[in-house]
């Protein structure tokens, strides 16, 4: 073999490496993408667990002083329950806008009963809710980025060759709930 | 055998290419990490590799070198003023360069904040991307030998209690208001320095690690699995435009290089 095939052979090599090289970069980055949203998702799911398993100790102190407030201890029930069986992302959203919904409607009730604003465990619990309310719409923000940068990237070329060989297809985002994205009337 | 030399510069040529061309593919896929990887409120971050945005709020510092500022990280470099001579007899000409002659960093660990919460970060092990903040100049002459000077960094970076003395290093700061230093002279030094001190804003892509040392349990750090380390104190779009530059750069420099060299030594074989 002589020198020029050599150095002919090594560029082609070469060549090929960075070819071959950039495509996998491609697959590794849709398969990352992929995972990502798996990870986002699991990271919530773990948050709506905590979240459910709170409530059943909230409702427990509640229950006692709001006897009479049928509604909005029926619309939590519920809410819970949609959550238990929902499996698909969308169904899961459904039933976290139900939570947050009955949530909030359980606090405002909640004012007008001065005793169980004052209970020291009602308290715990109410900032508890708060504080992984907080965290499920941060993770959700982020659940959502991820499922956004991952519908634009398998749409892209050349990423879009890869992903219709791996058969990725556009991915449903966690909306929020009509009232939530509602605009808020301040009288003055 | 007889070594010629134009061979083995233009061999060095093309693995210097090769070299950049690693650099860049690295760079890209920093680049398409970044690009992947949204960022999270400290408050709510999983455990993983994680990207946050936030403030530095720190309580202990260490001082930078020249111009004694307290931050949380630091980065000198030294460059000097040096006659290259090339070539011989009457093709020899000499050419004059700021030479990079020392670099050093120290960094201690820093809370950064966000509008949801604090989390510490530990930067053992980071790729920091720090703009210069100061720059000094320093006449030749000051000190007998470069050696000085750097005897004088080596126990400042090692000293506990960041006491160095470098009043007499003569060292004149270069500002946009400051007067014009007379004519560069071979041996004349320039001391650049970069920081992070506290309410800097940074950007970190590293991982969240469970600590037990910390108020909320969790860490930034350099993680076992997922090496990625990066803090910069652009934005991520900065940072982004940066790493894309780089890359570039790299790739077709890189490119040019190794099929420029080869070519060469093609064309040194005869072959065309």
């Amino acid at each position: 073999m002589g020198p020029l095939t050599v150095i002919i052979v090594i560029a082609v090599v070469l060549l090929v490496v960075v070819v071959v090289g950039y495509f996998i970069s491609i697959y590794n980055s849709l398969i990352r993408l992929k995972n990502n949203i798996k990870k986002a998702w699991s990271n919530i799911d773990v948050l709506l667990k905590q979240r459910h398993d709170e409530l059943t100790k909230l409702l427990k102190t509640v229950q006692g002083y709001m006897k009479h407030e049928r509604e909005v201890l029926t619309s939590i029930t519920e809410a819970r329950t949609a959550f238990l069986g929902a499996q698909s992302v969308g169904a899961k959203a459904k039933a976290d806008n139900m939570m947050t919904g009955a949530l909030k409607s359980l606090f405002a009730v909640a004012e007008n009963y001065p005793e169980l604003k004052a209970d020291r465990s009602f308290g715990q619990f109410q900032n508890r809710v708060s504080e992984i309310e907080n965290q499920i719409a941060d993770r959700r923000e982020f659940y959502n980025d991820s499922v956004n940068t991952f519908n634009i990237r398998i749409e892209q070329i050349p990423d879009v060759f890869i992903a219709r060989m791996l058969g990725y297809s556009q991915r449903e985002l966690f909306k929020v709930a009509e009232s939530d994205r509602a605009d808020v009337d301040v009288e003055f | 055998m007889e070594i010629d030399m134009s061979h083995v510069l233009v061999s060095l040529l093309s693995v210097l290419g090769v070299f950049l061309l690693v650099f860049g593919y690295r760079r890209r896929l920093q680049y398409r990490l970044i690009q992947d990887t949204p960022t999270s409120k400290i408050r709510s971050m999983a455990m993983g590799l994680v990207e946050i945005y936030g403030q530095v709020k720190a309580d202990k510092f260490i001082k930078a070198p020249f111009s004694k500022t307290d931050c949380v990280y630091y980065k000198y470099e030294i460059q000097e003023y040096r006659a290259k001579t090339s070539g011989s007899g009457s093709n020899k000409s000499v050419t004059y360069e700021w030479m990079t002659v020392g670099l050093g960093n120290q960094r201690i660990p820093f809370l950064t904040k966000d509008d949801t919460g604090t989390v510490l970060v530990n930067p053992e092990g980071a790729e920091f991307d720090v703009s210069q903040r100061r720059i000094f100049y320093q006449k030749k002459g000051v000190f007998s030998g470069f050696k000085r000077a750097k005897e004088a960094l080596k126990v400042f970076t090692q000293s506990e209690t960041n006491d160095f003395d470098t009043s007499d290093w003569q060292l004149i700061e270069i500002t946009a208001d400051s007067p014009k230093v007379s004519k560069t002279q071979v041996g004349d030094r320039k001391y650049k320095e970069y920081y992070i001190v506290s309410d800097d804003n940074l950007y970190i892509l590293g991982t969240a690690a469970n600590s037990t040392d910390t108020p909320n349990h969790v860490l930034i750090k350099q993680g076992s699995n997922e090496k990625v380390f990066l803090i910069s104190d652009k934005s991520e779009k900065g940072f982004l435009k940066k790493l894309k530059k780089d890359m570039i750069a790299a790739l077709v420099i890189g490119s040019i290089f190794f099929l420029g060299g080869i070519a060469l030594l093609m064309h040194f074989e005869g072959m065309f």
